[in-house]
């Protein structure tokens, strides 16, 4: 219970550090967990895209082959028109020059066309091989079958046969582009195909991790923010159902691992001033009935304390021995009376103590009246807010119980420190210790280990000490006697 | 001289036997168990000191106090409580009471108490008597406590009081005594308690520690 009351302080100081380091933890996991969604979500919209533009790209490709085939299969033609105007010439012996023209015209426009469209090498040179020959073929005509026609020579009809072998170079030319062009095609097809099936495949692999994506970028923002914030509230509504031993266990280093430790902080303190106010309920009821026994008790001492004293001098030795037994006995009541009385008494006023001089006073007094010969040191000083005398009270009851404990060669330490708002007073003592079932009741008006005393002064010196805004606790020192340490408020100018 | 004339007011029988017993050796001890008995006995003699409980069915300590400085101003009262606090030991000095005290004292506490209030008012020539009403304005320090505060008073002055009547009987013993109304033995031990000497500071605390302070002291003395 001592430790745990110093330790949240410490505990809940660490984690503020760390929570400036992390304050934005949350806000990153957010932007992080959203940002690859809709990482996701371009992704998958973005690889379609890429596919159709691709798929376009080759539609186009596929347009312009065709063209070229086109244009290829009417130059085939063509070249055979022009060589069968070519043959009508001849046979006609003259007619029909005209539509040759018109034929071998064609032929030119549609080699260049298609000349301008190939672009690979090996095509071009094919195209110029069909080209050269075509131009053969027409200088074959103009060069030798046309004047033997005009003269009526019959070598035209030869040299038109023999010109058949460059229409046959033509063709075979042309089929070979066509051959490549329908090779290509068929390439683009594949092609398309590949990407049809790539795009269905990534859309439907999106269609399938997406939702899983999602899901688990909600896992994900929920487990660390809806799931923290949710025992955040569990741990809070323990608190309002009345539960202080609640406490919140998050031990992330973020916001949510320092708000647990600030409310597990909170509940400690919480706790710890119940207890106390508790405690100080409890005393203040102890007291109040105390204080009505006590006067309740004045009158019967009175009449008994009177006679007694009375009759002191009573000539029979043995009835004097009794009645001193019955004095001393009616005294004890009548000091028990006093001390339940002063657990009664209200908080008297409060001024700024020099605590070691206070210590130094009360120990070198006690030590003379008690003639002990136990060592008690004081070290430390500071300061308290408190009554001088009601102070007094306190110390002296510690002091004295130490070097009770302490025994005859025993050492009493009597450590003063000032920290924060507070003013410390420990007094440690080379005794036995305090058993730790004890321990708990030690603060209990007439619990006693002692076998004389009334048990009440030290639930007295608490009762002041709480009145003054401090308190006192109990723990076991490093040479295993026991540690009262005195906690009162510091006096202002001591306070930074 | 005749017997000082001593009133005691008190609603417990018990009590007013006792004081009656303890008194009844040196003065003439009327007895009254109410305020009313109290004020007609006051009325109807001269009474030097009256004693008188605070608490009680009907008419308080209080009230008779008043009554007896209105009436009777060279009456001694001394008021005695069971219910001893701050704030009536306080309004009762400063009403005019001669004294209070918290129940329980010894016979011989009791004694001295009547005793110096019958001095006051019987030989006002000493000490500040020529004015017995004046208001107390040398009150204890009550902020320690009424009991320590109060009882401290009282013993410092019993012991005053007893040197006094020691000097005037020129040292004897038996005669001072006599006039106190106490044993020799009460006057010896009421002289050793608070000597220069006696430790203060444990005094205090020890009484208020609720530990046996008195057998201490009183048994390094004896």
């Amino acid at each position: 219970m001592v430790a745990e009351a110093q330790g949240p302080d410490s505990h809940a100081g660490a984690h503020r550090a760390s929570s400036h380091r992390n304050r934005f933890s949350t806000r990153r996991r957010l932007i992080a967990a959203f940002s690859t969604v809709l990482a996701a979500f371009v992704a998958s919209l973005s690889l379609p895209l890429i596919g159709l533009h691709r798929m376009e790209a080759t539609f186009v490709e596929m347009e312009e082959h065709e063209r070229q085939e086109r244009l290829a299969l009417q130059l085939e033609d063509a070249v055979r028109v022009q060589y069968s105007a070519e043959g009508d010439f001849v046979k006609s012996d003259g007619a029909g020059r005209a539509a040759y023209d018109a034929a071998r015209s064609r032929v030119e426009v549609l080699t260049a066309a298609l000349r301008a469209r190939v672009d690979e090498p090996e095509v071009v040179t094919w195209m110029n091989e069909i080209a050269e020959a075509s131009a053969r073929l027409d200088e074959a005509f103009r060069g030798a079958i046309a004047p033997a026609v005009e003269r009526g020579h019959p070598s035209a009809g030869l040299v038109h046969d023999q010109s058949h072998a460059l229409v046959f170079f033509i063709d075979a030319a042309v089929d070979r582009l066509l051959m490549r062009l329908h090779r290509a095609t068929s390439t683009f097809r594949q092609d398309l195909h590949d990407l049809e099936s790539a795009v269905w495949k990534w859309t439907i692999a999106f269609l399938v991790a997406m939702p899983g994506l999602v899901a688990g970028a909600v896992l994900y923002l929920s487990r660390s923010v809806a799931h923290p914030l949710a025992r955040l509230s569990e741990g809070a509504s323990a608190i309002a159902r009345g539960d202080l031993e609640a406490r919140i266990d998050i031990r992330t280093p973020d916001e949510f691992g320092a708000m647990a430790a600030e409310f597990n902080a909170m509940t400690v303190a919480l706790r710890q001033h119940q207890q106390k106010l508790v405690e100080s309920e409890k005393l203040a009821g102890i007291g109040r009935l105390a204080a009505g026994i006590a006067h309740e008790l004045n009158n019967p001492l009175q009449v008994m304390l009177g006679y007694l004293t009375l009759d002191r001098n009573v000539p029979d030795a043995r009835l004097a021995q009794h009645l001193a037994a019955v004095e001393s006995e009616a005294r004890r009541c009548k000091q028990i009376v006093d001390g339940l009385l002063e657990l009664a008494r209200p908080p008297a006023t409060a001024a700024a103590i020099d605590l070691r001089v206070l210590c130094e006073d009360v120990t070198e007094g006690l030590l003379r009246s008690t003639s002990s010969t136990a060592r008690v040191t004081v070290e430390g000083a500071a300061s308290a807010m408190g009554n001088s005398l009601k102070l007094r009270q306190i110390l002296f009851n510690l002091v004295k119980n130490a070097i009770e404990a302490a025994g005859p060669d025993g050492a009493v330490q009597v450590a003063i420190r000032g920290s924060g708002d507070h003013a410390e007073v420990a007094v440690t003592d080379s005794g036995p210790g305090v058993p730790k079932e004890a321990r708990a009741r030690l603060f209990e008006p007439f619990f006693t280990t002692k076998a004389s005393g009334t048990g009440l002064g030290l639930a007295i010196s608490r009762a002041i000490a709480l009145a003054h805004g401090g308190d006192i606790r109990i723990e076991n020192g490093d040479v295993g006697g026991a540690v009262f340490t005195l906690r009162l408020p510091r006096a202002p100018a001591e306070v930074r | 001289m005749e017997r000082p004339r001593v009133l005691v007011v008190e609603d417990r029988p018990s009590v007013l036997k006792l004081m009656a017993t303890v008194l009844e050796s040196v003065y003439d001890v009327l007895t009254a168990s109410d305020g009313t008995t109290a004020l007609s006995l006051i009325g109807a003699t001269h009474i030097d000191v009256v004693l008188t409980d605070i608490r009680m069915p009907g008419m308080s300590g209080f009230e008779i106090l008043r009554a007896v400085l209105e009436r009777s101003p060279r009456t001694a009262v001394v008021m005695m409580t069971a219910f001893a606090n701050v704030p009536d030991a306080v309004s009762a000095m400063k009403m005019g009471a001669f004294d209070y005290f918290a129940k329980p004292l010894d016979a011989d506490e009791i004694a001295l108490v009547v005793a110096r209030a019958v001095e006051h008012v019987r030989e006002p020539e000493r000490g500040d008597g020529g004015a017995p009403r004046a208001r107390r304005t040398d009150l204890p320090d009550l902020t320690v406590g009424y009991r320590r505060a109060v009882d401290e008073a009282r013993d410092r002055a019993s012991r005053e009081y007893l040197t006094n009547l020691m000097r005037l009987f020129g040292g004897n013993v038996t005669r001072a005594a006599q006039r106190a109304g106490i044993t020799r033995e009460s006057l010896h031990r009421v002289l050793r308690k608070y000597a220069p000497h006696a430790a203060h500071g444990d005094g205090h605390a020890a009484r208020a520690d609720g530990e046996p302070a008195d057998d201490g002291a009183a048994g390094a003395l004896s």
